[in-house]
C-alpha cells in the first residue's frame, strides 16, 4: 500500500532569484520614473529636436511705434519680436515659441551642445535689455545677467561662460553719447561679469572664432581718430587686444561677423552715413583678412538682413524681396544658401505675418580652442613692449615717417579727455618697454628730437592686469611677423608709471 | 630596573627606526651622505668588504683610498628599469619611400621593426619584407632600380639590397646616425651622399667600391640631401641652427658640396632658420628650395599670435647668385608647423611639402612664387618671411593628412603621390591631377592602444597650439634639444633666458626645468604649460599621461659609434673618467666634497636632482641657484648651461668657470681637460 503523501506546501512565500532580480529592478526604477515624472512636471512635455530644425527670430510686420525708442536693439527687434523654434516638415514647418511671456527677443544663439539658446530679451517695455537662456527642449527662460545699463549680443565661449554687450548701444549714431558698450564673460554658474573689453569705441556683434579669440565690432567714439569701424579681436579674458581687418577702408557700419568653415568669415555693411540703405554681405578670408575684402555673393533684387553658418558649407541668410509687393513691402523669410547659389531657391520659412530677421541651426557645433588666462589679477598695471617705434606702414618721406626719439603715453577717458602718463625715450633700435595702468585705453604720441608729435595713436589699446603687450612698430603693417632681434628695451627693467599712471592703475584695479 | 631596561631599548629603537625614516625620506645628497656615514662605520668597526668589491670599486672610481666610496654611489638607481631602458611596443612607422623607375613598386623604410617593405603599387598590398637591423630610415635607389641604399641610424651603416631579391648585398661603415641620403652619378663615377645627423657631416660612398671615400663638414645636424640631376652639386639641409653668439640671430647651414671631387663648395647660412629636413634642387628654375622654421627665439615670448615664437617658409636659394629669400607656407590665422619632406614635380612647377605638426601636405605653385619673386623689389624679398598674407599668392592648396606626415614621393609620371603617415602606420595616396586622396596603403594597425604611441602623436601635432603654430617637437625634435635660448615672459620681460634642455633619457633626472621647480613632468606639461607656450586648453589628464609615457621613453641621445659602443674606454676617456671623480687635485690638495664633479653629477644618471651655485648667474637672472642637469648624451646637446652660453663644453671651464665653482678645474692643463671632455663625450 502505498504511503499517502504529504499534504503540499502552498507555493508562496520564498521568492526565487528571477523574481528577486525583478523586484530590484523595479525598486531601482522607482527613482527614475519619479525624476523623469518631475522632469516632465516641472518643464513640460518636452520633444527631441529633429535635424534641420532652426531658431529664429521673428519680428511683427506692423509694428507699433514706441514713444521712446532709445536703444538700438528696440528698434531691431520691436515689441513682439519673439524666438521661435522652428521645425522642419513636410508641409507647414512647426513652430514653438522659446520666448514666451517676453516683450521683444533677439539674437539667439546656440551653445556648443546644441541644447540651450541663448537670446537678449525684455520682459517689459520698460525692463533693460538682458541675456536669457531657455532649453531648446523646452521650458521658462532663465534670466543670466542683471546689467544696469542692458545687455545684449551674446555668444558663447567653449570654457563654460558666454559673453554680452553692455551697455545696450543707443539707438542710431548715438552710440558715441553716454559710455561705449563694451564686452563682458560671465559664467553660466553665475557670479560678477567680468569686463574684457576697455576701448573707447563701441564694441558690438561678438562671435567668437575656432581659435577661441573673441570677434566683434568696433568703432564709433567722440575721438575723430575711433569714428571708423573694423573688426577686431581679443582672447577670453580681455588680453591681446588686435585689428583683425577692415580697420583702415573707410566709413561704413558693420555688423554681424560671422566666421565659416571654409576659411571665410562673412558680416554685412553698410555706409555710415546711410543708415536706411540696403546691408551688403562681404566676406574675407582668414588667411589673408587685411587683404581680401570682397563681395561675398550677389543676390540680385534680394535685401539681406542676416547670413548665419548653417550645416556644412551652407548660409543660413535672412532676406526678402528688395522691391515691394502690391501689398507692400516684401516681409523677410528665411532660406538655405549653398556656397555656389546665386540665386534663392523655395524659402525654409517666409510668414507674411511675421519678419523673420535672423536664425542659427539648433545643433551642435564643433566647440573653439579653449584658453587659460595669462592675467595677474594682483597687479594694477602691464607692460608694453614695441620693438622699434620708428618701424611703420607711412610711406617713406612723409612727416609721419620721421624718426622719433620719445615716446608719450597717453590715457583716454569716457569724457573724452586725455591725460598724459609720461614720456620715454626710445633705446638706439627704437624699442621701449614701459609699465602702464591695466584697464585703461592707452594711446601714444611718437616725438621727434624736437618733441613735436610725428605720429598719433589714440588711446584705444589696453593691457589687462600682468600682461605683457608687444608690438612690432608704430602703424605696423598688418599680418607682419617681427624679425628675429633682441630689443635692447629689454636689457633693463620696464620704464615706471608716473604718478599719473599710477593714480590711474589703482582706480582700475580689478574688482 | 629591568622595566627602565626595556624603556631604554624601546627608546633607542624608536630612534634608530625614526632616523632610518628621516634618511630615507631626505633628499638624495642627505641620502648619499648617510650611506657613506654608515658605510664609513661599518668599515670602521673592522667589517671589510670583500675584495673584489673593493677592486671594483677602485677601478671604477679611480681612487685607492675607498673609505668614502659606496656602491649607492653609483648605483643609486637601475638604469635597466627606467621607462627608456624597458620594452616597448613597436610600430612599422614609415618613413623613407623609393619607387622603383617604372612606379610598380615602392619601397618603405620602418625603422622601428627593422624593415623595409616592397609595395605593389597597383594592389597597394605588401609583396615583400626584408629584415634590415639598426633602424632603416631612409632609402635611394640607383637609376636601374636595381640597387636599394638603406641608412641604418642605430648602426651607422649604409646597406645595399638586391631589389631582385630583397637581400642584403654590401654594407658600408658612415658617420654617426645616419639619415637622408642621394644618389649621384658623377663624371668620377656613382656616388651616394649620406647625411650623419649625430656628427655633423656627409660620408660620401664610391657605390662602385662601397667605399667610404671622405667625410665632408657640414651644418649642425645635416639631415635632408638632394643633388642636381646632372651630379654636380648636393646641397645637404642642416636642421640645426649653429650655436650664435648671445643676441645674434641663429643660422641654419645649407651645405653644398662637389660630390665627385669631394670638396665642400658653399657654407650657405640661412638666417633664423632651422628645423630643415628635406632640400631639392629644381635646374629649371635655378634654385635649391628648403623649408625651414623661422624662428624668433631672440624675442621675448611675450604673444604666440601673428608668428612671434616660429613661423613655417621655403628657402628660395638662387644656384647662380647664391641670394637667399625666405618665403612664408602660413597664414594669417592658420600655421602649419614642422615643415618635413619635400618633393617637386619634374617640371619644376609644383612643389609638395609635408607638414609633420600641422597634419597637411601644402601645394605650392612654383610658377605663382617665380612670378611673385620676379616683381618683389630686394626689399620685399628680404621681408616676405614675415608677411604671413603673402602664401596665399603661391599656396594651392592643404591636403589633409592622418598623424604626422613626414616623407613623400611622386610617381614617375608625377601624376600619385604618396604621403608617409608616420604614427598611424599609413601611406596616403594623393591624385597631383585632382589634389584628393585616392587611397591608403596600410601596413599596421596604428597603435591606438600603446600609450607611447599615443604620447608621440600628441608630442609631434601643433592641434594644441595656439592656430596650430607649433609642436613639443618644434622645440625638441627627435625630443633632443634645438640648440636655441628662449625668454619666457611668465617670470618677466627680458629676464631669465634659458637654453632649451634636452627631453632625452629624462627618466628618473627630476625635477624639470632650469629652476628645478617642476618636480614631474606632469607638472612640466601640464596647465602652467599651456599658459606660457602653447596658449590653449591644457592637455587633459590621459593626454598627458600619454605624452609624459612618451616623454619618458625616449633614451638618451648617443653619442659614439655603434661600432664603439660597450667597448672599453680609450685611454684619454680613462684619464678624463678618473678625473671625473677625483676628490684630490693632481697635485694631492683635497677638493672640496660639493666642487667633485660626481658629487652633484651623480652616476648613473650624473645628476643629485638638487639646485647648485655655479657662478653662472647673468645681471638678467633672479637667482643663482639652477637645477643640476644630467649629463646623459650631452656631447649632443650644446650649447650649455642654463642659458646656453657655453658653446662648447670646453668653455664651460675654460671661459664661465668663477672660481672654482662649477667644479675644480684650476688645476687642470689643457690634456686635462681634453681628457675630462672627452669621458664626458662618452656618457
Amino acid at each position: 500500500m502505498p504511503r499517502p503523501t504529504q499534504p503540499r506546501a502552498p507555493a508562496v512565500a520564498r521568492p526565487g532569484p528571477a523574481t528577486a532580480c525583478r523586484r530590484r529592478q523595479f525598486a531601482r526604477g522607482i527613482p527614475i520614473l519619479a525624476a523623469t515624472a518631475g522632469i516632465f512636471l516641472t518643464t513640460g512635455c518636452r520633444q527631441a529636436i529633429p535635424p534641420g530644425a532652426i531658431v529664429v527670430t521673428q519680428t511683427p510686420l506692423e509694428i507699433a511705434q514706441s514713444a521712446l525708442l532709445l536703444e538700438a536693439h528696440d528698434l531691431h527687434y520691436p515689441a513682439g519680436s519673439r524666438i521661435v523654434l522652428v521645425r522642419p516638415g513636410s508641409g507647414t514647418p512647426q513652430l514653438r515659441v522659446l520666448s514666451t511671456g517676453f516683450h521683444s527677443a533677439g539674437e539667439p544663439v546656440m551653445t556648443w551642445d546644441g541644447q540651450q539658446v541663448l537670446f537678449a530679451g525684455k520682459e517689459t517695455p520698460q525692463a533693460p535689455w538682458q541675456i536669457y537662456q531657455v532649453p531648446l527642449a523646452g521650458g521658462k527662460p532663465a534670466p543670466l545677467t542683471r546689467m544696469k545699463g542692458g545687455a545684449v549680443s551674446p555668444t558663447v565661449l567653449p570654457d563654460g561662460r558666454f559673453v554680452f554687450v553692455s551697455p545696450s548701444p543707443k539707438a542710431g549714431l548715438a552710440f558715441t553719447n553716454g559710455p561705449a558698450p563694451a564686452l563682458y564673460a560671465q559664467s553660466f554658474a553665475g557670479g560678477l561679469p567680468q569686463q574684457l573689453t576697455f576701448g573707447l569705441a563701441g564694441v558690438f556683434d561678438p562671435t567668437v572664432l575656432d581659435d577661441g579669440r573673441i570677434l566683434f565690432v568696433s568703432g564709433g567714439s567722440r575721438h575723430a581718430a575711433l569714428t571708423n569701424f573694423g573688426l577686431f579681436t581679443v582672447n577670453n579674458d580681455g588680453t591681446e587686444f588686435a585689428a583683425f581687418a577692415c580697420q583702415h577702408d573707410g566709413e561704413a557700419r558693420l555688423h554681424r561677423p560671422r566666421s565659416l568653415d571654409n576659411g571665410r568669415l562673412v558680416f554685412l555693411s553698410r555706409p555710415l552715413q546711410s543708415i536706411d540703405s540696403p546691408l551688403n554681405v562681404e566676406q574675407v578670408l582668414l588667411a589673408r583678412p587685411f587683404s581680401s575684402r570682397t563681395r561675398a555673393f550677389t543676390l540680385p533684387d534680394v535685401e539681406v538682413r542676416a547670413v548665419q553658418p548653417g550645416a556644412g558649407n551652407e548660409l543660413l541668410i535672412a532676406a526678402r524681396q528688395s522691391s515691394p509687393t502690391a501689398s507692400g513691402p516684401a516681409s523677410f523669410g528665411l532660406w538655405r544658401l549653398a556656397e555656389s547659389a546665386d540665386h534663392l531657391e523655395a524659402p525654409i520659412l517666409d510668414d507674411s505675418q511675421w519678419n523673420e530677421v535672423e536664425a542659427v541651426a539648433a545643433m551642435p557645433r564643433r566647440r573653439p580652442m579653449g584658453r587659460l588666462s595669462t592675467m595677474n589679477t594682483n597687479r594694477t598695471t602691464g607692460l608694453i613692449l614695441c620693438l622699434d617705434a620708428n618701424f611703420t606702414s607711412y610711406d617713406e618721406g612723409s612727416s609721419a615717417a620721421t624718426p622719433a626719439r620719445r615716446v608719450r603715453f597717453l590715457a583716454g577717458h569716457d569724457d573724452g579727455s586725455v591725460t598724459r602718463l609720461g614720456e620715454v625715450p626710445l633705446q638706439k633700435d627704437g624699442s621701449f618697454l614701459v609699465e602702464v595702468p591695466a584697464n585703461v585705453p592707452i594711446g601714444f604720441e611718437a616725438l621727434d628730437a624736437s618733441g613735436q608729435v610725428v605720429r598719433r595713436f589714440a588711446p584705444s589699446v589696453w593691457v589687462r592686469p600682468g600682461e605683457n603687450r608687444a608690438c612690432i612698430g608704430c602703424h605696423e603693417p598688418h599680418g607682419y611677423c617681427p624679425e628675429n632681434r633682441r630689443p635692447l628695451a629689454v636689457k633693463q627693467p620696464p620704464r615706471p608709471l608716473g604718478d599719473a599712471g599710477r593714480a590711474l592703475a589703482l582706480s582700475h584695479s580689478e574688482p | 630596573m629591568k622595566k627602565r631596561g626595556w624603556i631604554l631599548l624601546a627608546i633607542l629603537l624608536l630612534l634608530a627606526g625614526g632616523s632610518g625614516l628621516a634618511v630615507l625620506r631626505a633628499n638624495t645628497a642627505t641620502r648619499q651622505k648617510a650611506y657613506i656615514y654608515a658605510n664609513h662605520t661599518v668599515r670602521s668597526l673592522g667589517l671589510g668588504i670583500r675584495q673584489r668589491d673593493a677592486d671594483h670599486l677602485r677601478e671604477m672610481s679611480g681612487l685607492e683610498d675607498i673609505s668614502n666610496v659606496n656602491c649607492r654611489d653609483c648605483h643609486w638607481a637601475n638604469t635597466n628599469q627606467l621607462a627608456w631602458a624597458r620594452p616597448r611596443a613597436r610600430h612599422p612607422s614609415p618613413e623613407g619611400l623609393a619607387l622603383s623607375p617604372d612606379g610598380q613598386r615602392l619601397f618603405a623604410a620602418l625603422p622601428e621593426v627593422g624593415q623595409v617593405v616592397e609595395i605593389q603599387t597597383a594592389s597597394r598590398r605588401v609583396v615583400r619584407r626584408a629584415q634590415i637591423p639598426g633602424a632603416p630610415t631612409d632609402l635611394a635607389l640607383d637609376p636601374e632600380g636595381q640597387t636599394l641604399y638603406v641608412t641604418c641610424r642605430n648602426q651607422d651603416r649604409l646597406v645595399a639590397i638586391d631589389t631582385l631579391t630583397l637581400q642584403e648585398k654590401m654594407a658600408v661603415d658612415v658617420g654617426l646616425s645616419p639619415v637622408g641620403l642621394t644618389f649621384c652619378r658623377t663624371p668620377a663615377g656613382d656616388r651616394m651622399i649620406v647625411a650623419n645627423v649625430g656628427s655633423d657631416n656627409v660620408s660620401v660612398i664610391d657605390l662602385a667600391a662601397m667605399t667610404e671615400l671622405v667625410r665632408l663638414p657640414t651644418g649642425r645636424e645635416p639631415y635632408g640631401v638632394g643633388a642636381t640631376p646632372d651630379g654636380s652639386r648636393v646641397f645637404i639641409a642642416c636642421r640645426l641652427a649653429g650655436i650664435p653668439k648671445p643676441d645674434v640671430p641663429p643660422a641654419a647651414e645649407l651645405t653644398i658640396i662637389d660630390p665627385a671631387k669631394n670638396r665642400v663648395l658653399q657654407r650657405q647660412p640661412l638666417e633664423s632658420a632651422h628645423l630643415s629636413e628635406a632640400v631639392v634642387a629644381v635646374p629649371s628654375r635655378g634654385w635649391a628650395i628648403t623649408p625651414i622654421v623661422r624662428v624668433r627665439n631672440l624675442l621675448p615670448i611675450t604673444q604666440v599670435a601673428r608668428g612671434w615664437v616660429m613661423s613655417s617658409g621655403l628657402a628660395i636659394s638662387d644656384l647662380q647668385t647664391g641670394d637667399v629669400v625666405q618665403v612664408p607656407l602660413d597664414e594669417a590665422n592658420a600655421y602649419f608647423a614642422d615643415p618635413a619632406g619635400l618633393v617637386v614635380d619634374r617640371d619644376g612647377r609644383r612643389a609638395y611639402l609635408a607638414s609633420a605638426g600641422g597634419d597637411a601636405v601644402t601645394v605650392v605653385d612654383l610658377d605663382r612664387l617665380a612670378h611673385w619673386l620676379a616683381g618683389a623689389n630686394p626689399n620685399r624679398r628680404q621681408t616676405a618671411i614675415h608677411d604671413l598674407e603673402l602664401s596665399s599668392e603661391y599656396v594651392v592648396t592643404r591636403i589633409p593628412t592622418r598623424s604626422n606626415p613626414r616623407r613623400l614621393i611622386l610617381s614617375p609620371d608625377g601624376a600619385t603621390l604618396y604621403i608617409t603617415e608616420r604614427l598611424v602606420d599609413s601611406i596616403l595616396i594623393v591624385d597631383t591631377r585632382t589634389l584628393a586622396e585616392i587611397g591608403r596603403i596600410t601596413l599596421g594597425n596604428g597603435g591606438d592602444r600603446d600609450p607611447i604611441r599615443r604620447g608621440e602623436r600628441r608630442f609631434t601635432s601643433a592641434s594644441k597650439t595656439f592656430q596650430n603654430q607649433f609642436s613639443c617637437r618644434s622645440c625638441h625634435p627627435d625630443g633632443h634639444v634645438d640648440g636655441l635660448s628662449y625668454d619666457f615672459d611668465g617670470d618677466g620681460v627680458g629676464d631669465n633666458l634659458l637654453d632649451n634642455r634636452t627631453l632625452q633619457g629624462l627618466d628618473g633626472t627630476w625635477p624639470f626645468k632650469w629652476n628645478g621647480n617642476n618636480p614631474s613632468l606632469r607638472v612640466q606639461c601640464g596647465p602652467r604649460f599651456a599658459k606660457v607656450l602653447m596658449r590653449t586648453d591644457p592637455f587633459t589628464e590621459d593626454e598627458l599621461a600619454d605624452l609624459t609615457a612618451f616623454v619618458l621613453s625616449m633614451p638618451p641621445a648617443r653619442t659614439v659609434p655603434a661600432r664603439l659602443v660597450g667597448q672599453p674606454l680609450t685611454p684619454a676617456q680613462e684619464r678624463g673618467r678618473r678625473i671625473f671623480f677625483a676628490t684630490k687635485t693632481s697635485e694631492g690638495i683635497d677638493i672640496p666634497e660639493e666642487r667633485q664633479c660626481h658629487f652633484c653629477h651623480m652616476p648613473p644618471l650624473y645628476t643629485n636632482h638638487q639646485r647648485t651655485r655655479v657662478g653662472t648667474q647673468a645681471p638678467t637672472d633672479v637667482t643663482d641657484e639652477f637645477d643640476t642637469p644630467h649629463l646623459l648624451g650631452i656631447a649632443a646637446s650644446a650649447p650649455y648651461l642654463h642659458d646656453g652660453r657655453a658653446k662648447t663644453l670646453e668653455e664651460l671651464w675654460t671661459v664661465y668657470q668663477t672660481n672654482d665653482l662649477h667644479g675644480v678645474s684650476s688645476y687642470m692643463n689643457k690634456h686635462q681637460l681634453n681628457d675630462l671632455i672627452e669621458f664626458l663625450k662618452t656618457l
